[in-house]
């Protein structure tokens, strides 16, 4: 079969071909636009408003980890689950050496993620001699996998910034570099955190 | 800040309905609803991402990741797999049963770029902002998603073919050999 013939036939398989949608100018959509409008429109780059971080150039958090001479303990990497060139669905961070007592860490309201960093909503599944599993609930940006692995390797007790991780507990948690970020950008979920979140990624 | 309002305005127009037709061939209408609501919340906080020309499929890939996160968060809450994103479409036997079954043989990557350029009726560069990948990449995997789907096609007809054969095979059986056995 050739692309057009499988594109014609694909067509005539269409859900949604016939199917009545709401009109973009309709009092239905317009409503809908109105109430939209009437949220918090851009969350990341206000700039004066707690919760939100501040925007001037900040020492980030993967940097300031790095002075601290903090050791990573593995690399980021992809595993693919399905064929070589499919999107994957686990992916793996590890989890920083570091003594939560002994960190300097910045107040949550200056810390800046990278715009390059992961950031997701996930519940453990799985704690491991050497791992933490969760499965994702929701990505915030950079990611896309249904699983994400925390190599735990080396560590006495799988903690995230000195709090234990728990079977069926809900997280929220940054990453970057390979590392599962600390110093308040991951942590058990709470509201607080993910407004911080909604402020930093949304 | 007026600027933004009629950025969005303009957005909005442009993608409301194609966002409900994305959305109604991949879940339920009453769930497509809300997700296009939910996308375009999301489009609202980041309008001035959008991309000029780009708007539509930078629409698309929003409302694919609400997609996305509503079925896990779905598939948590009610431990069932039901008409979501990776899964079937439609019951099968609307029209095209052998192409449904071919559509079912790919996989939920394979299966999302086929209906991105059948049916949102992208081209490979507009695919590559859905997925956020580059233009390079998306070109490869369309061309190989659809060279998978007509693979997949012809399978499943020659499996319908065998199991053609062996029905008349059955059929033919004289009534007393079956009988007998």
């Amino acid at each position: 079969m050739n692309p057009e013939e499988l594109h014609d036939r694909l067509r005539r398989l269409d859900p949604a071909a016939d199917a009545p949608v709401d009109p973009a100018t309709g009092p239905r959509a317009a409503a809908l636009m109105e109430q939209i409008m009437q949220t918090q429109p851009e969350p990341v780059n206000v700039t004066s408003t707690p919760p939100t971080p501040a925007r001037r150039p900040r020492r980030a958090l993967f940097a300031a980890l790095g002075a601290l001479g903090v050791a990573a303990v593995g690399a980021f990497a992809f595993v693919a689950m399905r064929g070589d060139d499919a999107e994957p669905t686990s992916v793996s961070f590890s989890l920083a050496a570091s003594d939560p007592l002994m960190q300097m860490c910045l107040p949550i309201s200056d810390q800046q993620p990278s715009p390059e960093a992961s950031a997701f909503r996930g519940t453990v599944v799985d704690i491991g001699a050497e791992s933490v599993t969760l499965d994702v609930t929701k990505w915030y940006q950079n990611g896309d996998a249904d699983q994400v692995v925390i190599s735990t390797a080396g560590m006495p007790i799988a903690a995230l910034d000195g709090v234990d991780f728990v079977q069926g507990g809900d997280y929220l948690i940054t990453a970057g570099d390979g590392q599962v970020g600390v110093c308040g950008v991951s942590g058990p979920y709470s509201a607080d955190l993910e407004g911080w979140f909604d402020t930093w990624y949304g | 800040m007026n600027d933004r309002r009629t950025r969005f305005e303009a957005i909005f127009r442009e993608v409301y309905e194609p966002l409900q037709r994305y959305a109604r061939r991949r879940v339920d209408p009453a769930s497509a609803d809300d997700v296009v609501a939910e996308a375009l919340l999301v489009v609202w906080r980041r309008v001035d991402e959008a991309p000029d020309g780009l708007a539509l499929p930078w629409c698309y890939g929003i409302t694919r990741r609400c997609l996305a996160n509503r079925r896990r968060s779905d598939q948590r809450q009610a431990n069932v797999v039901d008409r979501l994103m990776g899964e079937r479409d439609a019951p099968p036997g609307d029209g095209d049963p052998l192409l449904w079954a071919a559509l079912d043989e790919l996989d939920a990557d394979d299966r999302e770029i086929v209906r991105l350029w059948a049916w949102e009726e992208l081209q490979p560069r507009e695919i590559a902002v859905v997925l956020d990948i580059s233009a390079n990449a998306a070109a490869i995997r369309v061309h190989r998603a659809k060279r998978r789907l007509a693979d997949a096609m012809e399978r499943v007809v020659e499996r319908k073919s065998r199991a053609d054969a062996g029905h008349k095979r059955v059929g033919n059986t004289p009534l007393e050999t079956k009988e007998a056995t």
